[in-house]
């Protein structure tokens, strides 16, 4: 690709340096954002993903176009409802993908209306 | 726009590009199937800056390298992807309508067993829909159910 540059360190002129494999391992390998109290999910925005799998109230999956390179990736995501929260069930740990599932105080699932999905790794 | 020639190119690096290139395209469709007789219908919901890849073509390999990852993923002995390979040297494939696309994204994202015993069973467990003729709410979410007397969209 044009464009591209090749360095193994990035260097501030105060702030010091870094190595860049701290940045190609510290990035977001995929993410998506998305309102789960639609009929069906609308997205907002995404990177690397290529569907959501609605699987009932609260349990939604993110499909990825670039799959991890394992399932030990972590996996972090919020919901915005008030009450609510989330937690990755680890269920269905997947290379290609990763299963949410939003619950209220109750512990009973719930959907949120601005879900975020974000991955890091390493990608296959 | 033009796809660069991107055979060889990390498919993470095609998919920068495509976030910094294309439009977003939102999908009217939706595939509702059932994957067990025990859990609710789940809808697949493609992703809007996939179906840009799909669209534009010379972005995304060939389905079947999902389905060679997928082999490997389901071996018992599974530690790491080694064959993470085909996704980036695998020549990319050529634009996709957007029926085409959904086509693919079935056989990507649905478990095989489903779409591939599409036709067994008395009732349809796959139907490709657009998104008006679900319910609109997530009312009894948990008891959506394909209908027994719908025709596949095969």
């Amino acid at each position: 690709m044009a464009g591209k540059i090749v360095a193994d360190t990035l260097e501030h002129s105060t702030a010091g340096s870094i190595a860049t494999n701290y940045v190609v391992n510290g990035s977001a390998k995929g993410w998506c954002s998305f309102d789960g109290t639609a009929g069906t999910p609308t997205f907002n925005d995404s990177f690397n993903g290529s569907s959501i799998t609605d699987g009932g109230t609260g349990d939604q999956t993110m499909n990825l176009t670039n799959a991890m390179t394992d399932a030990n990736y972590p996996a972090s995501f919020l919901g915005n409802a008030r009450s609510q929260f989330g937690t990755p069930t680890g269920s269905h740990p997947s290379a290609s993908g990763c299963q949410i599932r939003s619950t209220n105080t109750s512990d009973s699932n719930a959907d949120n209306s601005f879900v975020q999905i974000i991955f890091h790794g390493d990608l296959a | 726009m033009q796809t660069p020639e991107f055979q060889g190119t990390h498919l993470f690096d095609r998919l920068c590009w495509a976030k910094e290139t294309l439009e977003a395209v939102q999908s009217d469709y939706r595939v509702v199937y059932e994957d067990s007789i025990d859990e609710c219908a789940k809808i697949l919901v493609p992703d809007p800056n996939w179906m840009a890849c799909a669209l534009q073509g010379g972005i995304l390999p060939p389905v079947w390298v999902y389905w060679e990852l997928a082999k490997d993923e389901a071996q018992p002995d599974f530690k790491k992807h080694m064959r993470g390979h085909l996704l980036h040297q695998t020549e990319p494939i050529g634009p996709m309508t957007e029926e085409e696309a959904i086509e693919y994204l079935i056989q990507k994202d649905v478990p095989q067993h489903v779409w591939q015993n599409i036709n067994d069973g008395n009732k349809p467990r796959l139907v490709i829909c657009t998104k008006q003729q679900l319910p609109q709410t997530r009312e009894w979410r948990n008891a959506w159910q394909i209908s027994d007397d719908l025709a596949t969209a095969a």
